[in-house]
């Protein structure tokens, strides 16, 4: 959930330790917004992930909200060409 | 005085000496255990296992305490003064679930307690909802909105812990199977006042809540052994004035909740 985790790549996963994943959260205000990118949390699975989001970005009142492991994200476009890390 | 006219000589400014109401009391019962299971998550803002779960039992604190302040304020109807009963009683007057009435250990203990203690309270608010009490069904929907979040937080930490096998899933086991018996005789009261509100529609019959709780808890608990549909409610000493077992959180966590010490540096 720190910035530093925010914005992509692969920074260190504090959850990594526990066996955890990084799972990214996107959510929209209101029904039609673009799905915006709001943040990640680490978690063992989906279930605890959707509440560990829900639970932590709930500064908004969010008509959606879902997230996704970010091991499940492929690249795209002139990224996707690079060896992966 | 004695008997339930003490609720509330204590609890009310306004209510001394009347008799209680029924409704009134299955209110108080709600709304201090949910204050309480706020307190026993607070103490797990930090030293949980991550930032996230840390957070998740900040959120679901919040959520108790104000789902406790919604049903503290139902009270007034039944002349009594929120304020009073919210700030004025001793732990020793506290109407809440007596498995609450301890801290929950670690981590393994508060696992137990989402499940098997908040499930309860989840089945207690379904009921309470679907009666035909006005306030309840437009105010616990929201409740039971959240509570929702809660269930999915234990239901997934439960089978995580049970699934790890050793320690883990022993401490869940020995926890879970404490709490369970006192927490089924809190949610299903035998008792003449319980039977009053069903009569009057407001709460659904034993055997309603009995299922909607099994069904809420009973997957999760088969994880560690525990099968809820034989477990028997302990009723051993039951305080029909308070509508629980003996004892009572400790006084120090109740005065904290209540903030006096702060308070009384602002309050004259």
């Amino acid at each position: 959930m720190s910035e530093s985790r925010n914005g992509g790549g692969s920074p260190r996963s504090a959850g990594a330790s526990l066996g955890e994943e990084v799972y990214e959260v996107f959510a929209r205000k209101k029904r039609g917004d673009p799905l915006r990118h709001v943040g990640c949390v680490d978690a063992p699975g989906g279930a605890l992930a959707r509440v560990y989001a829900w639970k932590t970005y709930d500064e908004e009142n969010w008509f959606e909200m879902c997230v996704v492991p970010r091991a499940a994200i492929l690249p795209a476009g002139p990224q996707s060409e690079r060896p992966a890390p | 005085m004695s008997g339930p006219e003490r609720v509330d000589a204590a609890a009310s400014r306004d209510g001394a000496g009347q008799e209680p109401d029924p409704l009134a009391r299955h209110i108080l019962s709600l709304a201090d255990s949910k204050r309480v299971l706020g307190i026993r998550y607070s103490d797990w803002l930090l030293g949980s296992p991550s930032i996230e779960t840390g957070i998740a039992a900040s959120s679901m604190a919040q959520d108790e305490w104000g789902h406790a302040r919604l049903l503290y304020s139902m009270l007034r109807d039944f002349g009594f003064d929120p304020f009073a009963v919210e700030h004025e009683r001793p732990a020793a007057r506290y109407y809440s679930a007596s498995p609450l009435d301890r801290e929950f250990a670690d981590w393994a203990a508060l696992v137990a307690g989402v499940v098997v203690v908040d499930g309860a309270l989840e089945a207690a608010l379904e009921s309470f909802g679907a009666g035909g009490h006005a306030l309840a069904r437009s105010r616990v929907p929201k409740m039971l909105a959240e509570e929702a979040h809660h269930r999915h937080f234990g239901t997934a930490w439960f089978e995580r812990l049970a699934g790890a096998g050793g320690e883990a899933a022993e401490r869940l086991r020995q926890e879970a199977d404490a709490m369970l018996p006192e927490t089924l005789a809190w949610l299903l009261p035998d008792d003449d006042l319980y039977e009053t509100l069903v009569a009057d529609g407001v709460v659904q019959p034993q055997e309603t809540v009995r299922q909607r709780y099994e069904e809420r808890v009973g997957a999760a608990l088969a994880g560690v052994g525990i099968r809820v549909e034989e477990a028997v409610p302990n009723r051993s000493g039951w305080d029909p004035e308070r509508r629980r077992a003996p004892g009572a959180p400790a006084e120090e966590a109740v005065e904290r909740a209540r903030g006096d010490r702060n308070r009384a540096l602002f309050v004259e």
